[in-house]
Parts: C-alpha cells; sequence; structure tokens
C-alpha cells in the first residue's frame, strides 16, 4: 500500500491474475481497486542498455523489434520507435519511456502483451503465447507458432458463444496440484479479413495508427477471471487441409512445443527455474497435436480434444 | 533395442573410441537436464537450443552421468539390454559426439584410482 501511495496518479488494473497500478492510463484492462503488484511508471527520460549486453531480436525481415540489455536500474527492454522500458524485477516495477511521437497504443501494446507476461516469468511465473477459452467452466488454451491463428481460433469460439479468456497470452500456475490459467485481458487483436469471417456483435478498430490487425472489444470473464480457470488442455494448433486429427505430446515433445511457446527472459538463474517449470507443466498439463482444415467447425476441433483427453 | 529381461555381465569394450573408456562424463554449468515421463530434456543456455532423448538415449545418460566412467556405463548398459557389443558400442559413441560436439557434456580425465 505504501508503494502504491508513491504512485499517487495511478490506476489499479487487472491482468495475468495480478492487480496493476499504471500511470499510463489503460483503457483495454479491466479496472481494479485491489492491491497492486506490478507498479507501472512513466518516465521522460529515455532508458539505453549497457552496449555490452545488448540482444537484438529481429523481424523476420531483418528489422530490429526488440533490444534487450542491461541499464542502470535493472533489464532494459528497447522496442525502436514505439518505447523503452526499464523492468526491476524485485520491485516488480516497469518504468515507461514513451519515444518522441510514438503511438500510445502501440507502446501499450509492446507492455501489455510482451513487457508485462515476461517480468511475471523473471519473477517466478509462466506465461505461454497462447489463446484460451473456457469450455466447460475450464481452460483450453491455443498456442502455435505466429500466424498459426491463435487469435481466429478463439474468435471462432466466441462466436460459438464460448467464453474467450485470453487473445495471446496465458498465465498459468500449479494451485494444489492442478495448472491454472490467468487470462491476459479482454478483446482479440485479429487480422482484418478474419473480422467478417467472425462475425461478432463487437466494436472492431486497428490495434494502433498503421497497426495490421484490429482489435474486436471481445467480453472478458466475469470478474476478469481473478480466480484463473483449470487448465483441460493445451493444443498446439496447426492448420492444414485435410480431416480433423490429433495426437497427445509426450515427454520431450511437449517440452519442446511449451518451450517454443513460453515467453522468456535473459539471465541463467531465471532460465534455469522456467525450464523447471515447463517441464513440470509438460509432465503435469495435457498437451495435444490437433490439426484442421481452416473450414472446420470449432465443435469439431474441441470434440477432437475431448477425445484425445479421454483416450489417455 | 530391447530390454533385456535377465542382465548378463557385461564383458565388450566401448570399441569405437576407446580413448574415452576411462573419461567420465558430466553436464556442463550451462546446461539443464530434466526428465519428462520417460524421456529427457536438455536445454544449452549458452547456445538456447533443446533437445530431447527418446527412452533408450535417457537410460544411456542416466548410466553416463550415475557410472564412474563411460566403460562402466557401457557394462551396465550392455548388462541391462539384449544388445550385442557392437551395436551397443556404436550407440553409444553416437550419442557421446552428439552430446559432445554440442557442449552438452564434458569428458573429464580417466577416474582416480581409490584404495580399498
Amino acid at each position: 500500500l505504501t508503494e502504491n501511495m508513491a504512485y499517487g496518479g495511478a490506476r489499479g488494473y487487472s491482468a495475468y491474475g495480478h492487480s496493476l497500478a499504471s500511470e499510463i492510463p489503460l483503457p483495454e484492462l479491466e479496472a481494479t481497486g485491489n492491491r497492486p503488484d506490478i507498479f507501472i511508471i512513466e518516465s521522460s527520460e529515455p532508458a539505453a542498455p549497457e552496449p555490452s549486453s545488448r540482444r537484438w531480436l529481429l523481424e523476420a525481415d531483418g528489422s530490429t523489434w526488440l533490444v534487450v540489455g542491461e541499464g542502470a536500474e535493472g533489464t532494459v527492454l528497447c522496442f525502436p520507435g514505439v518505447a523503452d522500458f526499464s523492468v526491476d524485477i524485485g520491485a516488480r516495477r516497469i518504468t515507461c519511456h514513451l519515444d518522441g511521437g510514438s503511438d500510445r497504443a502501440a507502446a501499450r501494446h509492446a507492455l501489455l502483451d510482451h513487457v508485462v507476461p515476461r517480468l511475471l516469468v523473471a519473477a517466478g511465473g509462466t506465461v505461454l503465447h497462447a489463446s484460451s477459452v473456457a469450455v466447460g467452466g475450464s481452460a483450453v488454451l491455443f498456442a502455435g507458432r505466429s500466424g498459426s491463428g491463435k487469435s481466429t481460433l478463439a474468435g471462432r469460439c466466441a462466436a460459438a458463444s464460448h467464453q474467450v479468456l485470453a487473445d495471446d497470452a496465458t498465465a498459468l500456475q500449479p494451485i494444489d496440484g492442478a495448472w491454472r490459467a490467468w487470462p491476459s485481458y479482454p478483446g482479440l487483436r485479429v487480422w482484418p479479413e478474419s473480422i467478417r469471417q467472425l462475425s461478432l456483435p463487437v466494436a472492431a478498430r486497428p490495434v494502433s495508427a498503421g497497426a495490421p490487425k484490429w482489435r474486436l472489444d471481445v467480453p472478458g470473464p466475469p470478474d476478469g477471471g481473478a480466480a484463473g480457470h483449470r487448465v483441460a488442455a493445451i493444443v498446439m494448433i496447426d492448420r492444414r487441409e485435410g480431416p480433423t486429427s490429433g495426437r497427445r505430446l509426450t515427454g520431450s515433445d511437449a517440452f519442446a512445443r511449451l518451450w517454443e511457446s513460453a515467453f522468456g527472459w535473459p539471465g541463467t538463474a531465471i532460465e534455469h527455474a522456467l525450464f523447471d517449470r515447463v517441464t513440470r507443466l509438460a509432465e503435469e498439463a495435457p498437451v495435444l497435436d490437433v490439426r484442421f482444415a481452416n473450414t472446420v467447425d470449432v465443435e469439431e476441433i474441441l470434440a477432437t480434444v475431448d477425445r484425445l483427453l479421454v483416450a489417455r | 533395442m530391447a530390454i533385456q529381461r535377465a542382465p548378463r555381465p557385461g564383458t565388450g569394450a566401448v570399441s569405437g573410441r576407446p580413448e574415452l573408456s576411462d573419461r567420465a562424463v558430466a553436464i556442463p554449468p550451462h546446461v539443464l537436464v530434466r526428465e519428462v515421463a520417460d524421456e529427457v530434456v536438455i536445454l544449452s543456455l549458452q547456445s538456447e537450443e533443446y533437445f530431447g532423448l527418446d527412452p533408450v538415449g535417457t537410460r544411456m545418460l542416466q548410466l553416463l552421468r550415475s557410472e564412474p566412467s563411460v566403460q562402466r556405463a557401457f557394462d551396465a548398459l550392455s548388462a541391462e539390454y539384449d544388445v550385442d557389443d557392437t551395436t551397443l558400442s556404436r550407440d553409444l559413441d553416437l550419442l557421446l559426439q552428439e552430446l559432445s560436439s554440442r557442449h552438452l557434456i564434458e569428458l573429464s580425465g580417466p577416474p582416480v584410482e581409490t584404495q580399498s
């Protein structure tokens, strides 16, 4: 509470099962008055990683997407032309500096979909690049490589009256021996061509100025999913022509697919702990590989998931 | 390779690379190894690559880590599996080469002889 009072202008939000106090307005998130455990402050001073510690993550076209390195006040994540974020893991504090003239929606996207999940991982959590929906009160996660259609499949589930939990990232935690899922925040980000296909009766707008994806205001679960949902299955999706098929992944296959989908953080000790959590997840949670054609009904996909879960 | 029902004592040698026989296998600090179900996953924090071993490879690595030398691991595997020495030697060599070339294991010098 004392820490919260230090940020007098902060507003309270919930995301990933956590409460955030943010000096930056975050209209994407549900408001909450809960005691915050993550603090977001805005700074006019840019943060730059030490040159010797810099690592570059590139886009497919070779342009720089993210530069990560150590700065004066923690690890710095720089999204060129958008914003830089200095992350103090111990204090669970993210200091944001928006690049001059950058679009605030793009900066919020970087903060909420890339920086916050990585802070959670650094602080001992597990977050997967996965959309998720509630089916029969449990969470079914859809993971896959970029462009595999995670958000679109979640949107198709919404059109079939299933509750969307998360669009792109889902936080996981073992509670009393069972893995539970917490959504990032409500809404879906989809390609423009998917909007007409989904026919959802919700508002749509570009994610940010010039962004290729559009945001659909699909409502989130009651209470922002604060209690979490039991994980029924983590489904690695693969869209391809042919009949719907699937198999259960175990051992190193399950680990490999989960590790590819997990948010990471630079640093040996953190990677070590994350490796332990992901191997545990591979052993304890049902991981499925399901292949389906673009046109197949979502109920057929969910029935395949059910069949694989029963057939263990 | 099938699991042998009645263990027999190993009598062969690691013939592919005899210089390895007395070496001990260790996992370097930058490599993480965990068992998942009946397989093992290996992560190199240096190269950020990960690898999986099937159940037979997993058993080989278990014994390479727990036995004091490659030869002793070979003997234990020979007793455990119904496999001829030539095949076992080739498979063990292959695994050692794969893991070693990717810096996932370290081969230390001959074990120090202890007086009993």
